[in-house]
């Protein structure tokens, strides 16, 4: 098994382990994405620069 | 969370559905690792005179804008919890609702879409973000495979499901 064949059964094994957990914290862990997603859709650096003319 | 499915069984206990599911991606995270959403799909059914109305979600606003939870697009906000209801207006959708799992969720009596149905609403939508949640549940094995296949058989879903099948690449 090569280097990156390992990394992603290992990133697959964690995605088990996720998905595994209680609903409870998933639903928790939901709201923290939902928080991040929103502060990058406000940070500044997603606004379009005007444009030049 | 907790009070939104509270105040969906007792929605249901006073007859203004006769059942529901949850579906979409909460439902999906019942089996699933978390992932980024913003609602909650509630699918109902209702009573035949309703389910004949031109409004069918009608009763549901008229149950819940009295106890003060507000309509904010086509959602209702629940206890902080952005729900859009559905109704399960055909074969597919009935009988995800009809095979729901009972699951305490939040120590709520509940009731989950199987990870089958969810597939097979996903494959039928085909959107990538639908066709990204079957693509979770292969790879985290969180499905039945013989299972799917003959709910996919029934709703003529079969060869969406093959050319997804062909389409996929290996891990």
């Amino acid at each position: 098994m090569t280097a990156l064949e390992q990394a992603l059964a290992a990133k697959l094994r964690l995605r088990k382990q996720l998905a595994a957990l209680p609903f409870e914290e998933k639903v928790a862990m939901v709201r923290k994405l939902r928080q991040r997603a929103k502060l990058m859709e406000s940070s500044p650096l997603r606004r379009q620069p005007p444009k030049k003319t | 969370m907790k009070e939104m499915l509270q105040v969906i069984n007792k929605m249901r206990d006073a007859g203004v559905i006769t059942n529901y599911a949850i579906g979409g991606a909460i439902g999906a995270l019942y089996y699933l690792e978390a992932v980024s959403t913003i609602d909650v799909d509630i699918f109902t059914s209702f009573d035949e005179p309703e389910s004949s109305s031109l409004n069918p979600l009608g009763p549901i606003f008229d149950y819940l804008r009295p106890l003060g939870f507000g309509v904010t697009g086509e959602h209702l906000n629940i206890a902080g919890e952005f729900v859009q209801f559905l109704p399960a207006s055909d074969p597919l959708l009935k009988e995800a609702l009809d095979n729901a799992i009972e699951a305490p969720l939040f120590d709520v009596p509940s009731r989950v879409m199987t990870a089958e149905h969810l597939m097979a609403i996903a494959l039928r939508l085909g959107r990538a973000k639908d066709l990204a949640r079957v693509e979770q549940f292969i790879e985290l094995e969180a499905f039945n495979e013989s299972k799917l296949e003959k709910i996919l058989a029934i709703h003529s879903l079969l060869d969406k499901w093959k050319s997804f099948k062909s389409n996929r690449q290996s891990p």
